[in-house]
């Protein structure tokens, strides 16, 4: 068929039928264009001609056209130059047009469309008018009804996709733009607007034609009754990821193209901000190309500056209303944010992909009871968190217990970290625990706010346990199921009183174990959390189980940075799903779920080499470190109701454990046998921390929080099966008990979450409003100058601002039910969070553990004298959690222990604060002292007197200027003695002008070295290069197994949206 | 049911899901639920059992530790002890109202390093060092190290198994006590008194660096007595401050004394002192006050001869009633039957005499050891005054705390001393059901010798045994050593040459010691045909070795300092 330079417009005088140049636009058409040319044909308006536009075939389609539309008139373009360029060839080839109809080629148009849209024009006197586009096999359900769009251009679709045509939305009404499949136009607007955007080869041109008619004071409507079918091909033909991109960079333009000066100033930023936010949110999900489509949008917009703004004077030439008048026809907000959160709460998933899928609005969203009983219940739960830290956040986290505060240079922790020496106790040469480096490197990223990452990190752990087991039951299926979970996990006093003890290890232990549980769960691939046994449940993706134990030995090395008992929690919680299994008589799993948690500590011990190994040598003690029930008595009744501190007292405290049985007794399949898995966990956290109670384990436990916090998940979870149970199979059953017990389990839940929203209310989660640090703040002071030294701690463990060991003596160490004395040591005063993790007691420490127990026995009255050498100036005896009268638990007074040290001679009491008590040694040195070259130092083994150094009390410090850890400098004016109270090693150098002083190990524990005077001397810990290749190490496999989860989560999520993207219609 | 549970599309996968798994159940196999419902019932019944079990079950509760409840020597291996001696005078003059003497038994096999520091009411104080032998005693006069009008002492022992004691020596007569071998923030003295012809001192010792604020209140016969001059006392560190009870309690004849310390901690004596004159006899007592009220108190040496009056005086320093029972076991119950308990009850703060000699039923020249217990377990402190007047054979007044423990070791550093004529040890079985064995030694000169016929001498279920001891006026410096199979107590009664008596707790072993268990004896038992077996041994100043030790004797050099 030969194509006319311009197309014969029939005139009918007589009938004043406006003509109608119908022009469809074609590229590489498939088998359907046939079908869409016959529906043109098919047309009834009796005044329209067809021009097809062939943007650069690589077939000649004028013979399929002709087949088909013998009338129609072909205009071949050598190239493939996109939709919109294409289609302006009309405004120089036609001529006396009254409207243009610009139709993809996949379109199928009723008959009466062309009728319908021209009808329409007039009536409303529209310059754009759009149809409903139904699928293309299924014509009763509706694609697009017109879009609107917000200020960034981003869409906001009028219907659902996919939803069922039941006339619903078959109102004319004014839209933002009409989908570009068929879109009708006056001819004159057309090229008062100089047609589409040239700039725009696909993807976009309808948007921003749309928008440029809005300018042009244009109505752009969109007529339901002209329907046509959409069979979206393009994707046959173009790469998705392309026509994302190409979308993005698209509406970015036409928000540049056709928003005034001012709106730009106030919109493009925000855009900027959101798509920044975007551009995170894709990186951390591993969505790269995504990522990458955000940047070119913007990048390919920086670079066409010029264009845009002559598109923009253009445009300005036709302008005839106001950005104002513009901006009433869009979303408000954005579209983009409202996606992301109706992706969130209204179908669940929280990828930000879902953004441009969800075909209604936020409020619309918000409607469905049930995401809204989502929003009530994250609302209230974060509320409950925020109001209840809110006091902590103004006022500061005091300094209880092990919230001990952070140094204020995050080199410090790294330092010490690097180091291979620790200084807890008298010192060690042994790895420092990870979390130093991992605090430390955080400090960095917070730019050195110490305070506020401590502040975070406290307070953060409690959204991020609620937020795990959010996750966590995200595969019962019902959205009631996973709010019971949230709710009841949220409402346990595990975290709380975690925070008011001031225990590190309680916290941790509560936000991890539901990310734990999680991995474990999944491992097992048991239904609903896999496909074995039945189907498996929302969000449920299938990864290899390597991803599993490699995912739950990264959460496990994460809480075992501070509880490094987490990694014998993994285990346990393994072992009582596997006997679970066994009591329901399903063994199937059991291989998977222990071989997860194998696999899972075994990784998680290899993330802490060289440390962890150092835990295994240290033995059990230093796995668990030294803990206290804090006075109170963990009765069996206290340890039910969860209540490890102020919260979960009787009798409210009581209903979380009804409300968890309700799975048991009415639930089956899945639900029932997930229930009695998780009440083996239960009943053994419960068990193990009544014995514990008891007095009836020989070996050391961790705090009970640590026990009970997989314990709380497990019944969280369980009373999410009751509640998913309450909704599959109640029903099934005959009214009776069932149906009365699951109505009291539901009235004992509210109830439960009274004495949490009451544990909120002190705005501090109960911790008192000051710490020991204020009233020891002067410690120095009390006793002079600022050599160094250090401060010995006594008392029961829990109130212990340092992580100590049990100070075994049998004398003294009987404080009371729930308590254990223990002891431990900090430098200058209060210690910061480097004590957090004791340590083992082996080595040099043992000696000091070792005149204590000298003095309890009454081996001597002067301690002051045996401590001496260890450098210990100050002996603090903490009564409470903080000086009277604001202490916030039991006040524990150790009496024997007072009454021990209060006989010792050579110990002075030192007025603090009531609450503390304080004992100045009077025969003090300091740890690097001065002494006379000839000093003889005793074996310090055997009687007291060969463990006392004579010469050392008053003795002066040497090296006083310190530079770095464990590195002082300084001059030595005379040939000297100087005695280092630090564990024996050598790698302790001590350098004078250049020349290596000689060093032994003296006191059978610390070291003394041979110096001679000299102006240049420094004293170093030198870190061996082995040590520092197993830290680099240890940054490798940690670097090397998040690249692993990297990819292995880029590949699904590259599916995923691949996905997402495919279901997306408004991309074709 | 709510259906519209979840939105659309996550509620078609529940409700599809719901259909499907319905369509399945049909085929469900029927869900046993009993063991695990039992399973958690039996876990959670069997905690709240074993819990209560573990409540109610005696057994399990701990004993209160013996330390600081009375002097006790360390034991064997201990790297080394210390003692406070708080009252005396050190004037180094005949004048001397109190002057003290320190009585270093070395029970050991090791020579000991001895450092001796006194320390004074006003001035610095001086140390000396001094070597005590193995198995030896050293005695240390005061004024040899420092003079001052008031001294307390501090003994310290480079080891284990060390007994110290002091006497005051005065123009009214002579005591002896043992020191204190750890201080207390709380001390209770009793009874004593301030009527005519009588001085009550209370000295407090802070042998410590930093000063103590001390409180000391008062129960006399007519009311509470809390002198404002005795309302936060300060007494420096390194000092001891003696105070003048007479001159603000004055003319009581029972002043009951209760010591609180405020900041710190101190040592206590107290030292009474009766000039003959308006109806007293004259004496000097000197007592350790003890450091904590306890619910029983054991006395051995119970003396119901012709001129010696006994009472015994219980304080009650708790804010709580005492119901006590004082339990009298006498020698020779198959002659006098038993006697009935005496039951009293003390008011809260204070205090109740017990005159058992007055009442009758103790019946005259007929010994006894007794128990004093608090049934409704109020802890209380009890004392017994003996006064002994002519015709008795010697005059004076003792004032001797009561027992909270017993051992099977117990050390009497001063069995000798320069003019005493005699000393008696006293051992008492508390047991109602199994005899003891008992081993007397003597301890002197490097050598621990079994005395004659004292060796595993079986003391009888609820029995004494009393052996009196007579140096000769030699004046070997000779302690005793007590050992028993099973737990006993034992009491030390001495008799000086001129005049005066003095009576003193032995100190027992650390390592041999038990707390005495309130209501071990019952009065059907008590009164068990129970003798006092007496016996007289005569040391010999070559006395033989039944155990060879290594030779030595006591040396001292002499070191001083502040």
């Amino acid at each position: 068929m030969d194509v006319p330079d311009e197309p014969q417009i029939e005139s009918e005088g007589e009938t004043l039928v406006p003509p109608v140049v119908v022009v469809m636009v074609t590229h590489d058409p498939g088998d359907w264009l046939e079908q869409s040319l016959a529906s043109v044909v098919a047309q009834g308006y009796r005044n329209a001609s067809l021009l097809v536009i062939d943007s650069g075939s690589t077939a000649d389609l004028e013979a399929r056209i002709a087949a088909v539309a013998p009338d129609a008139h072909l205009r071949r373009m050598p190239e493939n130059v996109g939709f919109g360029p294409a289609a302006n060839s009309v405004l120089k080839s036609v001529e006396g047009a009254a409207f243009y109809l610009f139709c993809h080629d996949d379109v199928r148009l009723d008959p009466d469309v062309l009728q319908v849209m021209v009808e329409e024009a007039f009536r409303s006197n529209a310059g754009v008018v759009g149809g409903k586009v139904v699928e293309w096999d299924d014509p009763t359900r509706i694609l697009q009804v017109g879009m609107g769009a917000d200020k960034t251009g981003a869409p906001a679709p009028y219907a659902e996709r996919g939803e069922l045509d039941q006339e619903q939305h078959d109102a004319v009404r004014d839209v933002f733009y009409v989908p570009g499949a068929a879109t009708l136009i006056r001819a004159d607007l057309f090229e008062a607007l100089g047609g589409f955007d040239p700039g725009i080869e696909l993807l976009g041109e309808d948007l921003d034609l749309s928008w440029r008619a809005h300018v042009a004071g244009a109505r752009v409507l969109v007529a339901p009754s002209a329907r046509l079918a959409h069979l979206e091909a393009l994707g046959e033909r173009r790469s998705i990821d392309d026509r994302r991109r190409l979308q993005m960079r698209h509406r970015l333009r036409s928000s540049k193209v056709c928003s005034t000066f001012w709106t730009r100033v106030r919109v493009i930023p925000q855009a900027a901000l959101i798509a920044f936010i975007e551009l995170i949110y894709s990186i951390v999900l591993g969505r790269f190309h995504h990522a990458g489509d955000i940047v070119h949008a913007w990048w390919w917009n920086a670079r066409r500056r010029k264009d845009i703004h002559d598109r923009r004077a253009q445009l300005k030439l036709h302008r005839a209303v106001s950005d104002s008048d513009v901006r009433r026809l869009q979303v408000r907000g954005s579209s983009r944010f409202s996606a992301f959160l109706r992706g969130q709460l209204g179908s669940g998933d929280d990828r930000l992909g879902s953004m441009t899928g969800a075909g209604r609005d936020l409020v619309g969203n918000l409607r469905s009871s049930s995401a809204r009983s989502s929003l009530v219940a994250w609302i209230a739960v974060l509320g409950l968190i925020v109001i209840g830290s809110r006091q902590i956040f103004t006022d500061g986290l005091p300094a209880v217990g092990q919230f001990a505060a952070f140094p204020t240079q995050p080199s410090t922790l790294l330092s010490q970290w690097l180091s291979g020496f620790r200084d807890t106790g008298l010192g060690s040469v042994s790895p420092a625990p990870t979390f130093l480096g991992l605090i430390g490197g955080l400090g960095y990223v917070v730019f050195g706010a110490m305070s506020l990452l401590r502040t975070v990190l406290v307070v953060g752990a409690l959204p991020l346990g609620v937020i795990g087991i959010w996750r966590l039951a995200r595969p019962l299926g019902t959205r009631r199921a996973r709010i019971v979970t949230l709710v009841v996990y949220a409402c346990i006093p595990i975290g709380f009183n975690a925070i008011a003890q001031g225990r590190w290890s309680g916290l941790v232990i509560y936000a991890f174990a539901p990310w734990m549980m999680n991995q474990i769960l999944r491992g097992s691939q048991l239904a609903p959390f896999g496909s074995v046994g039945g189907e498996p449940g929302p969000g449920i993706t299938d990864r290899p189980l390597t991803y599993r134990i490699v995912m739950l030995g990264l959460v496990t090395a994460l809480a075992a940075m501070l509880v490094p008992f987490a990694m014998v929690v993994v285990p346990v919680m393994a072992l009582t799903f596997v006997l679970g299994g066994l009591i329901v008589g399903e063994v199937k799993a059991a291989l998977r779920i222990v071989g997860v948690a194998a696999g899972g500590v075994a990784v998680a011990f290899v993330l802490h080499v060289p440390w962890s190994v150092s835990l295994l040598t240290g033995g059990w003690t230093a796995f668990v470190g030294a803990w206290s029930d804090g006075g109170r008595a963990m009765e069996i009744g206290s340890i039910l109701r969860f209540e490890t501190g102020p919260f979960g007292a009787p009798p409210i405290g009581w209903v979380f454990l009804p409300v968890g049985l309700l799975a048991l007794l009415i639930g089956r399949r899945w639900r029932y046998s997930w229930a009695v898995r998780l009440w083996v966990l239960v009943l053994t956290g419960f068990a193990v921390v009544f014995v514990a109670a008891q007095g009836w384990l020989s070996i050391a436990l961790p705090a009970p929080e640590v026990l009970l916090a997989p314990s709380a998940a497990a019944l969280a979870l369980a009373t999410g099966l009751g509640m998913a149970a309450f909704e599959v199979d109640l029903p099934d059953y005959h009214f009776g008990w069932r149906q009365i017990a699951s109505l009291l389990a539901g009235a004992a839940l509210v109830l439960g979450v009274l004495p949490a929203a009451a544990a909120a209310a002190s705005g501090r989660w109960g911790m008192p409003q000051t710490d020991l640090a204020r009233p020891l703040r002067n410690l120095n002071g009390k006793g002079g100058g600022d050599d160094p030294y250090r401060v010995l701690w006594l008392g029961d463990a829990d109130l212990l601002p340092v992580a100590g060991w049990k100070l075994d003596a049998p004398a003294i160490d009987d404080l009371g039910p729930g308590t254990l004395l223990s002891y431990g040591t900090s430098r200058e005063g209060m210690p910061d969070v480097s004590t957090a993790i004791a340590g083992s007691d082996s080595g040099a420490t043992s000696h000091l553990l070792d005149a204590l127990q000298i003095a309890a026995a009454g081996g001597t009255s002067r301690l002051g004298a045996l401590l001496a050498p260890m450098g210990v100036r100050f002996i603090v005896v903490p009564l409470g959690n903080a000086p009277r009268p604001f202490e916030t638990g039991p006040t524990i007074v150790p009496t024997q222990l007072l009454t021990m040290l209060d006989g010792q001679l050579d110990l002075s009491n030192v007025d603090v604060a009531r609450g503390i008590i304080v004992y100045r040694n009077a025969q003090w040195a300091p740890t690097r002292a001065l002494l006379a070259p000839d000093t003889k130092y005793p074996s310090g083994e055997g009687s007291v007197a060969t463990r006392v150094v004579p010469a050392l009390p008053g003795a002066a410090t040497a090296l006083s200027q310190q530079t770095g850890f464990q590195s002082f400098g300084g001059s030595l004016d005379n040939p000297s003695s100087v005695y280092l109270a630090e564990a024996g090693s050598q790698d302790w150098q001590l350098t004078i002008d250049g020349q290596p002083a000689s060093r032994s190990d003296v006191l059978g524990w610390s070291n003394a070295f041979d110096a001679r005077a000299g102006s240049h001397a420094t004293l170093v810990f030198d870190t061996q290069w082995t040590r520092l290749g197993l830290i680099g190490a240890e940054i490798v496999v940690w670097l090397l197994l998040l690249l692993y989860l990297f990819r292995s989560r880029v590949r699904i999520e590259a599916a995923i949206d691949r996905a997402e993207l495919e279901a997306e219609g408004e991309l074709a | 049911m709510n259906k519209e549970l979840t939105p659309p599309s996550r509620g078609l996968h529940a409700a599809r899901s719901r259909r499907a798994e319905r369509a399945d159940a049909p085929v469900e196999v029927k869900t046993t639920r009993w063991p695990i419902l039992v399973l958690i019932v039996l876990g959670v019944a069997l905690g709240f059992a074993a819990q209560s079990y573990h409540e109610n079950n005696p057994d399990a509760q701990a004993l209160p530790s013996v330390q600081g409840l009375l002097p006790i020597a360390a034991a064997p291996g201990a790297l080394s002890s210390t003692w406070y001696c708080a009252g005396g005078t050190a004037t180094g003059a005949a004048s001397g109202s109190a002057e003290e003497t320190i009585q270093i038994m070395n029970d050991s096999g090791d020579a000991l390093t001895v450092n001796v520091t006194v320390m004074p009411n006003v001035g610095d104080s001086a140390v000396k060092e001094f070597a005590v032998s193995a198995q030896s005693r050293l005695d240390v006069v005061a004024s040899s190290i420092l003079k001052a009008a008031q001294v307390g002492v501090v003994v310290e022992v480079n080891g284990g198994e060390v007994a110290v004691s002091h006497m005051l020596e005065g123009p009214t007569g002579r005591s002896v006590a043992a020191c204190s071998s750890s201080p207390s923030a709380s001390w209770f003295v009793p009874s004593g008194t301030t009527r005519a012809g009588t001085s009550q001192m209370l000295a407090l010792f802070n042998p410590f660096p930093s000063e103590a604020v001390v409180n000391v209140t008062f129960e006399a016969d007519d009311g509470a007595r809390a002198p404002q001059d005795f309302e936060a006392i300060v007494v420096p560190g390194k000092h001891v401050t003696v105070l003048d009870v007479s001159g603000k309690v004055t003319l009581r004849a029972e002043v009951a004394t209760t010591v609180s310390v405020r900041s710190g901690r101190v040592i206590v004596d107290q030292i009474q002192t009766a000039d003959g004159t308006q109806q007293t006899t004259k004496s000097l007592m000197v007592t350790p006050a003890a450091p904590k009220a306890m619910s029983s108190w054991w006395f051995a040496d119970g003396l119901a001869s012709t001129g010696v009056k006994t009472v015994f005086v219980v304080q009650n320093p708790s804010s709580e009633i005492a119901n006590i029972e004082l339990q009298i076991r006498i020698d020779d119950v198959a002659t006098y039957g038993e006697v009935e308990p005496f039951e009293i009850s003390v008011a809260p703060g204070r205090y109740a005499i017990i005159d058992v000699a007055g009442d009758g039923r103790v019946p005259p020249g007929v010994g006894y050891m007794a128990s004093i217990e608090s049934k409704n377990a109020v802890p209380i402190v009890a004392d017994r005054v003996a006064t002994h007047s002519p015709p008795a054979t010697v005059v004076g007044t003792t004032v001797t705390m009561g027992s909270p423990v017993l051992a099977t070791r117990w050390l009497v550093p001063a069995a000798s001393l320069s003019s005493v004529a005699a000393s008696t040890i006293v051992v008492a079985n508390p047991s109602f059901t199994d005899s003891v064995t008992v081993t007397l030694s003597t301890v002197t000169d490097g050598k621990s010798t079994v005395l004659a016929g004292m060796r595993d001498v079986v003391v009888a279920a609820a029995g004494r045994v009393g052996i009196e001891i007579r140096t000769g006026g030699s004046n070997p410096q000779v302690s005793i050593e007590v050992t028993s199979s099973s737990s006993v107590l034992v009491e030390t009664r001495i008799a000086f040459e001129k005049a005066g008596v003095a009576a003193a707790l032995a100190i027992p072993a650390l390592d041999t010691i038990e707390v005495a268990p309130p209501g071990l004896i019952t009065s059907s038992v008590l009164l068990m045909g129970a003798t006092l077996d007496s016996s007289t041994i005569e040391i010999p100043s070559d006395a033989t070795t039944d155990s060879p030790s290594p030779k030595a004797s006591p040396s001292g050099t002499a070191t001083t300092g502040t």
